[in-house]
């Protein structure tokens, strides 16, 4: 360990005790603790100096304020981690801190050199177990190492090295001793994870405070990133110009999925989970709208053993079967190279310094965590003897002990943890407690430390690694002297500055300059499950907003002075509420004393705000955000704020006063639901993806009439004739409606205007229009002799709308034309729902996943 | 002894599979004790792309897929197979047991390694403390290995009831040592688990074995099946097979397809599917000496005749994704996929 990471106290800064007392006044650090901000003296360490003194220059009243915009960008971002089993629900929010680790480059690049040693040294090390396992042979690292560690997996040995590296993606948890000197707490070698999560740090805290980050010299991460890129398009077997790299996600659900979709909006990858991906001859490809794209790279974000069905867990719905073969086979990198986890334990610390040496020729610059793995016999004695002050933890599974700390524990029950060590002693490694050092971070009465600890990432290019200028700094909570080691453990974070004593020159990006610029009017691939996702969106989107506008119409009446009697004003609407199961038993029209205006009331509430209750537009509007944050590669940052407001604006109790006040929440969605079809109509480029959304919306408006129209002409008269006025502002009509006849609305111009008026964008014309255009420029539709099963719906209905003449001469007439109104719906059901079943059939089957077959049992000789 | 093996598996499907990839370990093993004179795989449908790889315990593994519609599936290997396996080692030449569990945990000698490699728990051989106590009685201090390894493999036949209606491909070797029944892939599971809970390497075997029809009857086709053993290894000696199914030691009424530290790395047929809906699979074996049909005296005894081909119904466990199809009238129901 290089002496020069202890960073000596500056002279002459101990002479200032006053100064910053806005900031100190409060910070009283911890004994015994490194301090990141005050050396031993009390005096500001240089790195801090610099930024405090560029902070300070902000008001008080303006950074509070400054950091509660920030928060709010946080939140509106939809920021989230998620963590599985938290009763709270998947989405935590990013718990940040305003307040950077700082660290001056200097010291720095003393840590840069001994990570680059070590990612050099991870990966001569994978190389060995991945072939031929000489560290064994030789009695480098003990047999039972690689044999009881169930991250060997077999099917993996031998897979090749992409662009000559087993490790492209690394990543160090490091922890600073009392004494000043870092030290290496945990490996992570399979799937790191926290880029983004970094990057977006930094996006957050160098908009805040701008001026600090531009004065203080702050490195930029804009060098790493690009980095990144050349790696994952250099790892490509392919000679392609530009290599197609895809971001292998989990999916949705996965603990990380928000940093993946932002790694891949921020460096040009497809986000692709299993469903999106197929092997075929021995090569990977994305499912896209055009048909089946070859896949050059793959970024793995899916744990190794999980990656095939065909050769490793076969239990798996997160793997492309194939995918191994594929590997072999040299037509795709996949990196981290499946089988990578096979080094990441805390086992294999115990050995690094000695494999260092043999394979390097070098000594370990950063140590590891004291650790002693059990399974070799003076280890085991040391872990046993001293297990009061060490921590015992599995060797190669994650999470399946907690952490257990000798000394804290009762008699008994560290009796018994020694036996459970002495009868597997493979299975442990026992590990000195880390002290962890202090950081400040920001309160509103001035600082205050808190134990930290920094993910430092490094990503490998064709001279060797390079590390990420900066990292993911992880916060424990108050009283606690440890951040969760596990992202799962949920702790704060902060940025990670490092900064020059130079002012550094302005960079640009030279990653794209090395293509020859293409000029595209259409986006390279699009996958099936994006378009499907964002069909989906389509139609809950408008679902919403239908719900929200038939709920506002019963309201209206209900909260005015009519009270009960103004329902009979809504009849068909009600009917329709009952019919989408959010009101129950229309049994109100005919005896309304019976149910009592409040139960109504309530109802109506729970139709509101009931999660509980299917179709509720809480409901709803949490599924349309969800389905929301599954495409957040597809959608703008403005859109994505659109959704998010119109899921959380109902998370809160219902109103207990008068119903009437639901009036302004109901109008609130109805303003985001124009806002985001706004977004649609005027802000999203014309391409597939927009058809997909456009063609949900269309789908499910155009069932909404036709059910509403429907229940209209089943009233009788005069109730029939009553309603109309709420029908029409239920679709927006009014206005049009008045405009054209000066008379009361009266059935058949309402007809006309709801149905066959293509120029009224409610009207039922006006979606199969829609549709039909939509359906006409899908890739399917072109290049075939035939109209699509969907396509001839929409072409035929169209021509039955166009066609059909409301004009009534003599009264018997009309009854003619209601007959042939009430053909025309009935038929339509039908036909909509072909539409939608022939998208399906056309553009999303692909998506179906693979499943294992039933493995043959071995059969007996006998019997 | 010279065999013709046909092994017919076979799958029908509820719904139609679009894509299909399958791992195959079905060709018998080629090395000093027994040679492979003809391999044939017939895959129907025709595979679109049929690739090889040994696989990391040296067995040879074929990779198929087929990217047309297809109902059913059906994969027929023929082999002519020459099994010289004729002697069975000194039982009680043997080194004791305890010298080697201590000889193969000490010693980097390659084949050490190898060895030592078997003595971990895997996917289906936990290493437990009730597996050993089982054990025990077989392995006084001191005794030969093969000795004791042939006393447990007696008592396993002894203490265990063969049932298939017991135990399913998933039953854990624990449950099988509770319940005293099972199938030759339990009884070789259990098996392998009380020896590495000892300490001492032992591997799986699958293949298959002759069988004799009952005295004056003629063969029954498709009566054989795929079968599994275990091996236990010794310093110098190499690996040593025992049949707790049988209780005999393998010798050339066995022929060894594939060798893995349990079921799940070597299954004989692995595949997966886009589509299929519920699956019926059917196999059938055919073991056929081409020599003269005196029977070899290790043989297991004569058994109740089986139906000519063994019938499995297997509900597909994964449902495949379904996508909404319909805009319902009462648009509430979500579509599956989607629901929370």
């Amino acid at each position: 360990m290089d002496e020069t990471l202890t960073v000596k106290p500056e002279p002459g800064k101990q002479a200032e005790p006053n100064r910053f007392q806005r900031w100190l006044k409060n910070y009283r650090p911890e004994e015994g603790v490194y301090d990141e901000l005050l050396d031993e003296s009390g005096a500001i360490r240089p790195g801090w100096s610099r930024f405090l003194e560029q902070i300070d220059r902000i008001r008080p009243d303006d950074f509070s304020e400054r950091w509660h915009q920030a928060q709010r960008v946080i939140r509106e971002n939809g920021v989230t981690y998620n963590v599985y089993g938290d009763p709270q629900g998947t989405d935590r929010p990013w718990d940040l801190d305003p307040i950077p680790f700082v660290i001056t480059q200097q010291d720095w690049q003393q840590l840069e050199k001994g990570l680059i040693q070590r990612a050099r040294l991870m990966d001569a090390v994978l190389a060995d177990l991945a072939g031929p396992q000489n560290l064994i042979r030789n009695g480098l690292l003990p047999q039972e190492m690689l044999f009881s560690n169930q991250r060997f997996l077999r099917p993996c040995h031998g897979l090749p090295a992409s662009a000559g590296h087993f490790l492209h993606f690394y990543a160090v948890d490091l922890a600073r001793a009392p004494d000043g000197r870092w030290w290496v707490v945990s490996d992570r070698v399979q799937a790191p994870s926290g880029t983004g999560y970094g990057l977006e740090n930094r996006l957050v805290v160098s908009r805040m405070i701008p001026e600090v980050a531009r004065e203080c010299h702050l490195v930029r991460l804009a060098r790493f990133f690009d980095r990144m890129r050349e790696s994952l398009a250099a790892a490509s077997p392919n000679a392609r110009e530009q290599p197609h790299v895809v971001m292998y996600t989990p999916g949705p659900y996965n603990e990380t999925y928000f940093e993946q979709a932002y790694l891949a909006r921020y460096l040009g990858l497809t986000l692709a989970s299993s469903e999106d991906l197929t092997t075929r001859d021995d090569r990977v490809f994305l499912k896209t709208l055009d048909g089946l794209q070859p896949v050059d790279v793959m970024w793995r974000r899916v744990d190794d053993e999980f990656s095939d069905p065909l050769e490793l867990r076969s239990d798996s719905r997160l793997g492309v079967a194939g995918l191994l073969q594929a590997v072999r086979a040299g037509n795709v990198a996949v990196l981290n190279l499946p089988g990578s986890g096979v080094v990441e334990n805390p086992a294999i610390m115990a050995f690094l310094p000695v494999l260092c040496r043999r394979l390097l020729n070098e000594d370990l610059h950063i140590p590891s965590v004291a650790t002693w793995w059990c399974g070799q016999k003076p280890a085991l004695k040391t872990a046993v003897d001293q297990i009061d002050r060490l921590v015992v933890k599995h060797a190669f599974e994650k999470g399946t002990i907690p952490v257990r700390f000798g000394g804290t524990m009762p008699a008994a029950e560290r009796a018994a943890l020694i036996r459970q060590v002495e009868r597997d002693p493979f299975a442990y490694v026992a590990q000195e407690s880390v002290t962890f050092s202090q950081a400040p971070v920001w309160s509103s009465q001035g600082f205050r430390p808190r134990r930290v600890s920094i993910r430092v990432f490094l990503v490998a290019h064709e001279d060797g690694y390079q590390v990420m200028p900066g990292g993911l700094t992880r916060v424990a909570g108050e009283s606690q002297t440890a951040p969760g080691i596990s992202m799962q453990q949920g702790s704060g974070s902060k940025d990670t500055w490092v900064l020059s004593e130079e002012p550094l020159p302005a960079y640009f990006s030279k990653y794209e300059t090395r293509f020859p610029i293409v000029i595209r009017r259409r986006r390279v691939h699009y996958s099936s499950r994006s378009a499907d996702n964002l069909y989906w969106i389509g139609r809950y989107a408008e679902r919403s907003e239908f719900t929200t506008r038939l709920l506002r119409s019963v309201i209206i009446p209900l909260s005015s002075e009519g009270g009960f009697g103004s329902l009979t004003e809504v009849g068909p609407i009600w009917d329709l509420l009952c019919q989408l199961g959010l009101l129950l038993a229309p049994t109100w029209r005919k005896e309304p004393a019976a149910q009592g205006i409040a139960a109504l009331e309530n109802a109506l509430k729970d139709a509101v705000f009931n999660e509980e209750m299917l179709g509720s537009l809480r409901r709803i509007n949490g599924q349309l955000q969800r389905l929301a944050a599954s495409s957040r590669d597809n959608l703008s940052l403005d859109t994505w704020r659109i959704v998010r407001s119109l899921g959380e604006d109902l998370k809160r109790p219902a109103p207990t006063g008068p119903i009437s006040d639901m009036l302004p929440v109901l109008d609130n969605l109805i303003t985001l639901h124009a806002a985001l079809s706004g977004m649609a109509r005027e802000n999203t480029t014309r391409n597939p993806g927009w058809r997909f959304l456009d063609l949900g919306r269309r789908l499910e408006r155009a069932t909404y009439v036709t059910n509403l129209i429907t229940l209209v002409l089943e009233e009788e008269e005069p109730a029939r004739s009553t309603c109309l006025d709420a029908v029409l502002q239920v679709f927006d009509s009014s206005i049009t409606y008045r405009q054209r006849y000066l008379f009361e609305p009266r059935l058949l111009p309402v007809l006309d205007t709801l149905l066959l008026d293509s120029a009224n964008p409610r009207s039922l014309a006006a979606q199969i229009e829609e549709l039909d255009a939509q359906l006409a420029a899908l890739p399917v539709e072109k290049n075939r002799a035939f109209f699509t099963e969907g396509r001839k719906v929409t072409v035929r209905a169209l021509a039955q709308l166009r066609t059909m003449d409301l004009g009534a001469r003599e009264p018997d007439h009309e009854k003619q034309i209601l007959y042939e109104i009430r053909l025309l719906l009935s038929g339509m059901k039908p036909q909509l729902a072909e539409v939608s079943s022939d998208l399906d059939r056309q553009y999303f089957s692909l998506l179906q996943l693979e499943q294992s077959t039933a493995e043959t049992r071995v059969r007996p000789p006998k019997g | 002894m010279r065999y013709r093996i046909e092994h017919l598996t076979a799958y029908a499907y509820g719904q139609g599979v679009s894509i299909s990839h399958h791992a195959a370990r079905l060709r018998p093993l080629h090395n000093a004790y027994q040679q492979v004179a003809d391999f044939q795989m017939k895959v129907s449908p025709r595979p679109d792309k049929l690739s090889q790889k040994r696989d990391y315990f040296g067995n040879t593994v074929d990779f198929f897929m087929i990217q047309d519609l297809h109902s059913r599936l059906e994969v027929t290997t023929v082999s002519h197979v020459t099994v010289s396996s004729e002697t069975t080692p000194y039982l009680n030449a043997s080194f004791p047991w305890e010298s080697v569990r201590d000889q193969v945990k000490r010693e980097r000698t390659e084949e050490c390694l190898h060895a030592y490699e078997f003595c971990f728990p895997s996917r289906h051989v936990p290493v437990k403390e009730a597996f050993r106590e089982y054990a025990a009685p077989s392995f006084p201090p001191g005794r030969p290995l093969l000795e004791a390894a042939m006393d447990l493999t007696t008592r396993i036949h002894t203490d265990f009831k063969f049932d298939p209606k017991a135990t399913t491909i998933s039953t854990p070797p624990m449950e099988v040592l509770e319940k005293r029944k099972g199938v030759c892939q339990d009884f070789a599971h259990l098996q392998i688990s009380c020896l590495r809970s000892l300490g001492l390497p032992a591997r799986y075997v699958s293949g298959y074995v002759r069988t004799e029809p009952p005295p004056g009857q003629p063969r029954l086709l498709g009566a054989d099946a795929t079968h599994a053993w275990v091996a236990v290894f010794c310093p110098g000696l190499g690996w040593t097979e025992y049949d707790p199914t049988n209780d005999v030691i393998p010798t050339n009424g066995h022929i060894r397809v594939a060798y893995g530290r349990d079921y799940s790395d070597i299954s004989p047929l692995r595949g997966t599917v886009v589509g299929g809906g519920s699956q019926r699979l059917t196999i059938g074996v055919t073991v056929e000496p081409l020599d003269d049909e005196t029977p070899a005296p290790a043989q297991p005894e004569a058994t109740p005749a089986a139906p000519a081909q063994t019938q499995v119904q297997i509900q597909s466990q994964t449902q495949t994704s379904q996508t909404q199809t319909a805009v319902s009238s009462a648009p509430a129901p979500a579509p599956p996929q989607k629901q929370d």
